[in-house]
């Protein structure tokens, strides 16, 4: 069985460690611009800049935008399909809202591997755009880390599913500012159905944990979501 | 999630429909991709919480989420407008107990369940001295 649990984890690192450097120099230069926005989100949130100052800003970002929905949308699927292995991981170094380095609402979380198998482990930081309580993490993004951690961990089993459900259980405050460390865990798999459980600590302080359920879907039952999303895409332009 | 002086927030608008229930309305862009053409469960779990964390704080005992627990029934779609439906089930003491659901149109996407527990008198004073405290060691 363990040896089973290390090649499945094998194949699912390998794909993962294929999407880490930029697939082409004009992603290299939408994580580079996700960095800028990332600042702009955290400071813009932090400022007490005079309204002048805010009022320019506002009025560059705004042309800036206008100019960003000139040019053509993003073809996904030439995306998800560059690897046809796993198509449910073929965007998530770039595009994911919680490790993405080309998504700007992405803290960044890192996500390391351990020597233990199907074990991850997730290294973030939030900033002051992720206040909840004074001086501490929303507890949304406290439940949407684990989702995020228990959702990659899953993957590992070799037949990744959708989140089925999610608990979690608060601790303590989780400090912003602070390296987090979360880690993600499969209990079992049981048929369809993966169970993962995840920590979350602040130095030597346990801030949160929790269970998650996922369930592996019918191959095509994917595929028609894409297809979906490909069509809805369309009917946007 | 709800701040519109923040970019990380969709945003949602939240409405209290009841005495002790309130409704968020939000509608989640490709930022907030997760499965394709879906949102993403982290930002479903985000949403709950601060929907049920509005509620809770009608009952008379507000405090900090103690345990949140989401259960998905069918991928939340990106692009479209979203409700979500809270209300106190029960206040007992420190904790106050909530529940919501969550629909894109007719169709239920995700319910859950939450307890919140109010902080002992004075945390909230400590949280923000330390914050005080903190911006000022930050301050360039």
């Amino acid at each position: 069985v363990s040896q089973d649990r290390r090649e499945s984890q094998r194949l699912f690192m390998e794909r993962w460690e294929a999407q880490q450097p930029p697939s082409s120099p004009a992603w290299a230069e939408k994580r580079r611009l996700a960095a800028a926005m990332r600042r702009v989100i955290g400071g813009l949130v932090e400022s007490n800049a005079p309204e002048d100052e805010l009022a320019r800003a506002a009025e560059s970002l705004e042309s800036y935008a206008a100019r960003l929905a000139d040019h053509p949308r993003l073809r996904r699927g030439d995306r998800d399909t560059a690897l046809p292995a796993d198509p449910g991981v073929g965007t998530f170094a770039d595009q994911s809202p919680f490790v993405g380095l080309a998504n700007p609402l992405a803290p960044p979380m890192r996500l390391e591997e351990e020597d233990v198998a199907w074990r991850i482990v997730g290294r973030v930081r939030f900033g002051s755009a992720y206040e909840g309580p004074p001086g501490c993490v929303h507890g949304g993004y406290v439940a949407a880390i684990f989702d995020e951690v228990l959702g990659f961990v899953q993957g590992m089993s070799g037949n990744p599913g959708f989140t089925g459900s999610l608990t979690v259980r608060y601790q303590r405050p989780t400090p912003l500012h602070t390296e987090l460390r979360a880690v993600g865990e499969i209990t079992r798999v049981e048929g369809r159905k993966i169970f993962a459980t995840g920590t979350l600590d602040a130095g030597e302080l346990r801030c949160a944990e929790a269970e998650g359920l996922f369930i592996t879907p019918h191959p095509e039952h994917y595929r028609k979501l894409q297809r979906a999303r490909d069509a809805a895409m369309k009917r946007r332009r | 999630m709800i701040g519109l002086a923040n970019p990380l927030a969709p945003p949602i608008r939240i409405e209290q429909t009841g005495e002790r229930e309130g409704t968020g309305h939000v509608r989640f862009r490709s930022a907030y991709e997760g499965p394709p053409g879906c949102v993403h469960g982290g930002f479903v779990a985000a949403a709950f919480d601060e929907v049920l964390g509005y509620v809770q704080s009608l009952g008379g005992s507000p405090g900090f989420t103690g345990t949140l627990a989401i259960t998905y029934r069918s991928p939340t779609p990106l692009h479209v407008d979203l409700e979500i439906r809270c209300r106190i089930r029960e206040v007992s003491g420190r904790k106050t107990y909530a529940e919501g659901a969550l629909h894109a149109g007719d169709r239920l996407c995700a319910e859950a369940t939450a307890i919140f527990i109010a902080a002992r008198p004075g945390v909230f004073d400590e949280l923000l001295a330390s914050r005080r405290q903190r911006t000022e060691e930050r301050e360039p």
